[in-house]
């Protein structure tokens, strides 16, 4: 009798471990900073249990109706436009040329009601980034947990990526946002006088902007696929030479805790893996809004510039035209920095190997 | 109609014009004047009629703000400015003509300018 408890007890102790580990990962996921209207928990609660939380048709169905609402909520923004663009036809027609005045000042005041416009998608653009990196920094602590349980390299390739992380958000606020008001500056104030004294420079800074873009993306992926999968190969590496060396000297109960141990990694690779969804979900969920808003201003833009090029000066469409390129560089840095995200949450939770 | 009302009075306007300048001058350029106020005035409620609608378009989402009633008074000011320097252009007085223009230029500018200072803080505000 005394035997069998024995064997009972130790056998539970064995495996208090895995039970503690459980509850600790529920805890750490309550402190994740979710935004407002996802529930972090009960998405991580049902990826665990098998399900997606989301469907494909119903992604594309809300992308499709907050695209349409975007659109409609520019509505005001397009005829304003449109209508200082007629105007000016009308001013140009009336003054055959005597007076230019009336010109600039349309043009002017198109990129009056523009600017304003691209500042608040700035603002936008810069809040998102904020409110992802809070996101992701409060979901860092329980990804590292479950991510380096039993795989200690991927511990270290963590801290990694979050460190490229805080560098490419530093850039893309430091370098890209303010490249692309400066730029934005430069062509509307070439577009403003006849003869485009700044096209040199403005062209220069905007190729800057793409292939520095495109470079620091591919850095960052190379970086942190380097990271994640010489860490992932070593933790395999070093998670088999740990399993064959208790199964093979730990004696009588060697083959059990070896198993036990395996067992512990699956289970934290699984929370690992739906709390790297999550993270996705999160992701998408924060900046799936603020891109889809500022990429339909950016279309509206675009509209009320070919509308306005039947009726108008060239000057007002083109400063339309310019606008809406700009704000469409802004949506592309915030897609860069969710795409980011995204690929780091990916390769955190080992979703390649 | 009204067209056709426009042609028929600027033709017999200037024909009557050019009889009349060889007979007595100043009654010529007073018939000019006269024919082009009266063109011009016959056209005018329908370049109101465009800026109702276009004010109508522009306030029936945000209201009729700073911006648009400058470039609408810019617009009256220069369809006036225009007529009134091609009558004096008409007339002979080059000199005027141009001082006109110029006038009304500077106030067109006079106009422009908070608009102008706006865009400038607008632009600073932007750049980093």
């Amino acid at each position: 009798m005394k035997k069998i408890i024995f064997v009972l007890t130790f056998f539970l102790l064995l495996y208090t471990p895995h039970i503690v580990f459980a509850q600790n990962q529920y805890n750490i996921i309550e402190e994740i900073d979710a935004p407002n209207g996802f529930d972090i928990q009960q998405t991580v609660e049902t990826i665990t249990k098998g399900k997606i939380p989301i469907t494909f048709g119903e992604i594309l169905k809300k992308i499709l109706s907050l695209f349409i609402g975007g659109i409609q909520s520019n509505i005001p923004n397009i005829v304003k436009m449109l209508t200082i663009a007629i105007l000016s036809g009308i001013v140009v027609n009336l003054n055959n040329d005597n007076n230019e005045i009336g010109t600039y000042t349309a043009v002017i005041i198109a990129a009056t009601i523009a600017i304003k416009i691209f500042s608040y998608s700035i603002t936008v653009t810069e809040e998102t980034i904020d409110g992802l990196f809070l996101f992701i920094s409060s979901l860092m602590t329980p990804l590292v947990t479950t991510a380096s349980t039993g795989r200690v390299a991927m511990g270290t390739a963590a801290a990694t990526v979050f460190v490229a992380m805080q560098v490419f958000i530093h850039i893309c606020k430091s370098v890209l946002i303010p490249l692309v008001c400066v730029i934005t500056v430069f062509s509307v104030s070439d577009q403003v006088g006849k003869t485009p004294y700044l096209y040199g420079i403005t062209n220069l800074l905007k190729q800057v902007l793409k292939w520095g873009t495109g470079l620091m993306i591919t850095i960052y992926t190379v970086v942190i696929g380097l990271n994640t999968q010489a860490a992932a190969g070593m933790d395999t590496l070093a998670g088999k030479s740990i399993k064959y060396a208790v199964g093979s000297f730990v004696p009588v109960v060697g083959g059990a805790l070896s198993d036990s141990l395996e067992t512990v990694i699956a289970s934290a690779k699984v929370l690992s893996g739906a709390l790297g969804i999550s993270g996705i979900l999160g992701v998408l969920y924060i900046c799936v809004v603020p891109l889809i808003n500022i990429s339909a201003v950016s279309i509206s833009f675009k509209l009320a510039s070919a509308v306005a090029s039947v009726t108008s000066e060239k000057s007002v469409c083109a400063v339309i035209e310019e606008f809406a390129q700009s704000i469409g560089r802004v949506s592309l840095i915030l897609l860069s920095v969710a795409v980011m995200f995204v690929i780091s949450l990916a390769l955190m939770c080992g979703f390649g190997g | 109609m009204i067209g056709i009302k426009i042609m028929g009075m600027a033709i017999v306007g200037t024909f009557l014009a050019i009889i009349l300048k060889e007979q007595k001058s100043y009654l010529g350029l007073a018939l000019g004047l006269i024919c082009a106020l009266s063109i011009f005035f016959m056209g005018l409620p329908y370049l109101e009629k465009i800026l109702s609608y276009v004010r109508v378009l522009y306030s029936s989402f945000e209201g009729v703000d700073q911006y648009m009633s400058v470039l609408l008074k810019i617009t009256g000011i220069g369809a006036i400015a225009s007529l009134t320097s091609n009558l004096c252009k008409d007339a002979g007085m080059s000199a005027v003509a141009s001082t006109t223009s110029f006038c009304a230029k500077v106030i067109c500018v006079c106009l422009t300018l908070p608009v102008i200072s706006e865009f400038f803080n607008e632009l600073l505000r932007v750049l980093p």
